[in-house]
């Protein structure tokens, strides 16, 4: 009943944040110089063709009006249509999201492969772990566009291992139902299609994974370094348990609270982070769609993407929360 | 067994596990150590072999922006695709890099009146749209008014047509409500009224006049037909198996969208991509020239540089103090620095060609002296704003050295970049408070290469590209003059006004800078001035190695 009340909340605070983000969002576009019809139509346009744009998209009527209309599109699902694309946004969001889903979801998973792998080795001090965390720590400090380009210089240019851009080599492959490719190749029974969709994703995956790995394995070993010295630990291995054992059952579990709440935020940042990579490797993501829209001042568009990354951030952390709740029932939600 | 403790008491390692934590190491390793290997530019290109399949890769940098729908497309890179899906009545010269020609297209043969009023045209035989339909003089017709439906930026072009008709259907005569000696160029304009079919503008009209539709299919008569169009990713065109004109050697040209110019220049160089078309940064082609592994054109185009001055502005008011300002730039040194390979200093007001040959001249000095005087009149710290386009590192590099040079002259000179949402619309429209005092476009052209529509869009009040909104009565006057009687001289006055007015001045001639794989062949033959950022694709070959 406590989690039931605790997500409520948490689906009330994000309509209340998605307001708030809309109206801040809104009163930006109408104090910025920029002139979405002009950009639209380009130099030349006669003033009739203007003002039948003006009339067509809606900014001849009151600002309080459109962003009435707006709000109201949103509670039915229409974000309005890309400036840009011609197309409804809700749907070109429903066209771009899936390959930001799987970048970040694929980057996710070798970050917290990382991560871990950071934080036992060091923990346990293994051959090669300072090398490992300094080369995190290199990582994560530097730019993740250079990080892209570097990967893309060794991978594709000088080893030849991995494709530069896109996500399959060839674009027909497979068509649904998910748009997350390497399990849409999967479901269709088409194994060398999923291959080659997870060689597109690796790089621009392990580009995205690596300053969130730091993060989460630097909060991962404070934990397992505390939990290691408990009681309860030493009890374990006076029972005769195995040392894998004690970390698997006993350590592990009672470490990941700080690590489960860091990954939440980090699954935020990587939204973030998906934007600059996606432009790295042409990948046609929510990412390459703002980029687009942000120089001709495409409002549907660039508000659309804001309001699911503000509510996938949101949501991501609330799921890190109950997952927290779950792994160490004393944390009440 | 109880694990033997490590140091501290905690555990070791398994064999398998320490390996591991190595091998990622130096996976990271080698990619933090291959940083300093370069990044294109042709350091390390390696030509491809033609491809066997009959498939041209060529890379866009950033999508198309718009949909290939010639009644709306209005920009840059998507003219590799409308100019080769529709065809008008007549086009600019390919190959001719000398002089703005206009040939036949799909109008074989035309005549105009004595005052360029009625403009008569013959229409070429055997042609036939991508549907199949026929095209014959009613296309004509239907296209004009699709054009001016539509409304989109390029409509202008349609407009001031008094009447149509169409005395058979090999002839069509327009009658213009005014004289209009730039008429022509209008239709020859890349931009210009295309040909569409009409039976699929009445078929698939919906409520946009096809605009749907158009936005992922073709319906002209060009040598390709649009075949994939999925916006911020890849374009794909097919050859039309009913053109009236040669048959071309690529059977398909794809176009995959990069949003990075770098990760674009490590797929040419890794030979992923045939080439690149106006889209290589100015500082990675000397690389590409000096390795001379790919092959490189630096192919004339009706591109200019220009410096706009705000005369919106108390300091800039004059023209004195705009020729001041001008001058006191080292534009040899900025042109030759920043845009090398592709670009040269202007010696016109109109842009290279507009003009027959010695009518268009001016000389671009350096002189600092009367701007350091002005600015002891100026009040201390007068501040100067340079603005370019966000997104073009040339633009950005260029109002940099600007700045540079204006700061060694006692102003107080500042970069801003602006979005092209704000330099189309607030700029002109508010030029006073909502422009910059400067801005700087290395790469901008005119719709077509007659002296009016340069002088229109550039110089008239309202008109797209008078950013600042400098206007000179002369000038203005003088276009008009030449727009009514095409003379020459009314033209060269024009530009003698302007350039004394010091509104707008041309510094560069900007160049289309192409980079291809050795074995594609009739690059120069297949680009046309009038077409930045395209070729004409069906008349590429691919030569023997």
């Amino acid at each position: 009943m406590a989690r039931l009340r605790f997500i409520a909340g948490r689906l009330a605070a994000l309509a209340v944040l998605l307001l708030v983000l809309s109206l801040v969002l809104f009163v930006l576009q109408e104090v910025s110089d920029a002139d979405p019809v002009a950009s639209t139509l380009g130099a030349n346009a006669s003033q009739e063709a203007r003002e039948a744009a003006r009339e067509r998209m809606g900014l001849n009527d009151p600002a309080p009006e459109r962003y009435l209309d707006y709000v109201g599109g949103l509670v039915t699902g229409d974000l309005g249509t890309s400036f840009r694309t011609r197309h409804p946004v809700a749907d070109d969001i429903g066209t771009y999201l899936p390959a930001t889903l799987e970048l970040v979801l694929g980057a996710l998973l070798v970050a917290l492969v990382l991560a871990v792998a950071f934080a036992v080795s060091s923990v346990l001090r293994w051959r090669g772990a300072g090398l490992v965390r300094g080369l995190l720590f290199l990582g994560s400090t530097t730019p993740t566009f250079l990080l892209g380009i570097l990967g893309l210089m060794l991978f594709y240019r000088d080893l030849g291992w991995l494709p530069a851009s896109g996500r399959l080599s060839d674009r027909g492959a497979v068509d649904g139902p998910t748009g997350l490719v390497v399990l849409d190749a999967l479901l269709a029974g088409q194994p060398a299609v999923a291959v080659d969709a997870l060689q597109h994703l690796l790089l621009p995956a392990l580009a995205l994974a690596v300053g969130p790995a730091l993060s989460i394995g630097r909060v991962l070993r404070s934990g397992l370094v505390t939990t290691l010295d408990a009681d309860f630990v030493r009890t374990a291995r006076a029972k005769g348990l195995t040392e894998r054992r004690v970390l698997a059952r006993h350590v592990m579990r009672n470490s990941v609270n700080g690590a489960l709440s860091m990954t939440g935020l980090q699954l935020g940042f990587m939204f973030a982070g998906a934007l600059v990579i996606e432009s790295v490797f042409s990948w046609p993501g929510l990412g390459s769609y703002l980029g687009a829209s942000i120089p001709v001042s495409d409002f549907p568009a660039i508000a659309g993407v804001t309001f699911v990354l503000g509510a996938i951030y949101i949501a991501s952390n609330t799921v890190a929360d109950v997952l927290q709740g779950a792994a160490d029932p004393r944390i009440a939600l | 067994m109880t694990p033997t403790p490590g140091r501290r008491g905690r555990p070791r390692a398994t064999r398998a596990t320490r390996l591991l934590v190595p091998a990622v190491a130096t996976t990271f390793l080698l990619a933090a150590c291959s940083g300093g290997a370069g990044g294109g530019g042709g350091e390390t290109a390696a030509p491809s072999s033609a491809p066997t399949d009959g498939v041209l890769h060529l890379g866009l940098l950033n999508d198309i922006g718009q949909p290939p729908d010639p009644d709306i497309y209005y920009s840059g890179n998507g003219l590799a695709l409308t100019t080769n899906l529709y065809e008008g009545l007549v086009r600019y010269e390919p190959g001719n890099h000398e002089e703005a020609a206009i040939v036949p297209s799909l109008a074989t043969e035309w005549q105009a009146n004595e005052d360029s009023t009625v403009w008569t045209f013959t229409l070429r035989d055997g042609v036939t749209f991508h549907d199949g339909t026929p095209f014959t003089s009613a296309a004509v017709q239907a296209s004009f008014q699709r054009r001016l439906d539509v409304g989109g930026g390029p409509a202008y072009m349609a407009e001031g047509i008094a009447s149509f008709e169409t005395p058979d259907d090999r002839t069509v005569v327009i009658t213009l409500e005014e004289p209009n000696s730039a008429f022509l160029d209008s239709l020859a304009s890349p931009y210009g009224p295309r040909m569409i079919s009409p039976t699929v503008l009445t078929e698939e009209a919906g409520d946009d006049f096809a605009q749907t539709y158009l936005s992922t299919a073709s319906a002209g008569t060009g040598p390709y037909r649009l075949t994939e169009a999925r916006v911020d990713e890849v374009y794909e065109m097919e050859a039309f198996e009913d053109y009236w004109g040669e048959e071309p050697t690529f059977t398909t040209v794809e176009f995959p969208v990069y949003t990075d110019t770098s990760a674009m220049q490590l797929a040419l160089d890794n030979g992923d991509l045939a080439g690149i078309i106006g889209a290589v940064p100015s500082a990675a082609q000397a690389g590409y020239v000096e390795e001379g592994v790919l092959d490189t054109y630096s192919l004339p185009t009706f591109q200019v540089g220009v410096l706009y001055m705000n005369p919106h502005r108390d300091f800039l008011a004059t023209s004195e103090a705009r020729t001041a300002l001008f001058e006191a730039v080292d534009w040899a040194s900025v042109v030759e620095q920043v845009l090398g390979e592709k670009s040269e200093l202007a010696t016109g007001a109109y842009s290279r060609g507009a003009l027959p040959d010695g009518q268009d001249t001016k000389e671009i000095r350096h002189d600092p002296a009367p701007l350091a005087e002005y600015v002891g009149t100026l009040p201390e710290g007068t501040e100067v704003e340079i603005g370019h386009a966000a997104g073009s590192a040339d633009d950005a590099q260029i109002a940099n050295l600007v700045a540079a040079q204006l700061q060694g002259l006692g102003l107080a000179a500042t970069v801003t970049e602006f979005q092209t949402s704000e330099v189309f619309g607030s700029f002109a429209g508010d030029p006073a408070n909502a422009a910059p005092d400067v801005y700087v476009a290395s790469g901008t052209w005119p719709d077509a290469n007659n002296p009016y529509l340069y002088g229109h869009v550039f110089w008239d009040e309202g008109g797209g590209l008078n950013f600042l909104q400098c206007t000179d009565d002369d000038a203005t006057a003088a276009l008009a003059e030449g727009l009514r009687t095409g003379d020459p001289a009314a033209y060269v006055a024009a530009g003698e006004a302007i350039t004394e007015a010091m509104c707008t001045p041309t510094f560069a001639y900007t160049n289309d800078f192409v980079v291809t794989q050795p074995w594609l062949g009739n690059v120069e033959e297949s680009h046309t001035m009038a077409e930045p950022y395209a070729l004409d694709f069906n008349t590429l070959t691919i030569v023997d190695e």
